[in-house]
């Protein structure tokens, strides 16, 4: 049975996930997209089984996780259309960057494995630490850049 | 006739948006029959595929959005039942280029699927 408490903190979650995509998407399109989430909502609590909110939410997860990125790059490419090859490329990308990151944990969990030490599976534990907060700091450089890049090119545009 | 030479290089034709990918050929099936909000646009898809393609929200408005920007949708004024509807709701229909694109996806998929029969490797699917 899906009660109304996980009903509605479904759809506050989904109402602030949707922060996560361009201003001008989630202006346009994120009233719809909410009202969409919260019918799906309601069909799965139709059914009364609790299974079916759950996976709801992994589809829906997977769609944030594929629709943000390329609707961030589309911002980013704005003046140029994002084609279907380029919006495909992007998907490819983000998958292969979950699935890199989720070989590495594993590969770290078996080299800990191996040793069946606790200090290689602190010292692999770290490593796992380390390599994401090295992932995550490389994302915010290479926004950092994206977004002055931006500027210069929006400053270039408005000198010519 | 220098302006319908101008005319004619600006305007798209439908081949030019070709191949479609899966979800925007699931939405102009979509909305083939008539005008329709986004859930019932992601009803229809999942109903007409037997549930094998589910369109989350964000790669529906998405590509919604590439097909309003590319004229082959429009945003429909009339309300099909305004006292039994949500006022938050927005339609869309399919434009005459929208039409004219999906038949011409059709007609690609099904001379696709003609030349694939002639195969003997499908063919001997066919037998088993």
């Amino acid at each position: 049975m899906v009660s109304n408490v996980a009903f509605t903190w479904s759809n506050r979650c989904y109402r602030a996930l949707l922060s996560l995509y361009p201003a001008e998407f989630r202006i346009r399109y994120g009233k719809e997209m909410a009202q969409v989430f919260l019918d799906c909502c309601r069909d799965e609590a139709g059914k009364g089984k609790a299974a079916g909110l759950a996976r709801l939410w992994l589809e829906t997860i997977r769609d944030l996780i594929l629709s943000i990125p390329r609707e961030r790059v589309r911002v980013l490419l704005k003046g140029n259309e994002l084609t279907s090859r380029t919006a495909g490329l992007i998907d490819s990308m983000v998958i292969l960057g979950i699935i890199g990151f989720h070989l590495f944990v594993g590969g770290a969990g078996i080299v800990s494995y191996i040793g069946r030490t606790f200090e290689a599976a602190a010292d692999s534990l770290a490593l796992t630490a380390m390599a994401g907060a090295a992932l995550g700091g490389v994302g915010v450089i290479c926004s950092v850049i994206l977004t002055r890049f931006r500027r210069i090119h929006y400053r270039f545009i408005e000198l010519r | 006739m220098a302006r319908q030479k101008r005319v004619s290089i600006t305007e798209k034709q439908p081949a030019d948006f070709l191949p479609l990918t899966p979800a925007v050929f699931h939405i102009l099936i979509a909305l083939a029959d008539g005008e329709a909000h986004g859930y019932a646009i992601m009803q229809s898809v999942t109903a007409r595929s037997a549930g094998s393609v589910r369109l989350g929200a964000g790669t529906l408005y998405g590509a919604i959005h590439r097909l309003l920007q590319d004229s082959l949708i429009e945003e429909s004024e009339e309300r099909p039942d305004p006292g039994m509807d949500d006022a938050r709701r927005r339609y869309y229909r399919l434009t005459d280029l929208g039409g004219r694109v999906l038949a011409a996806e059709t007609k690609r998929m099904s001379d696709l699927v003609r030349a694939a029969r002639t195969t003997q490797a499908v063919r001997k699917i066919k037998l088993a």
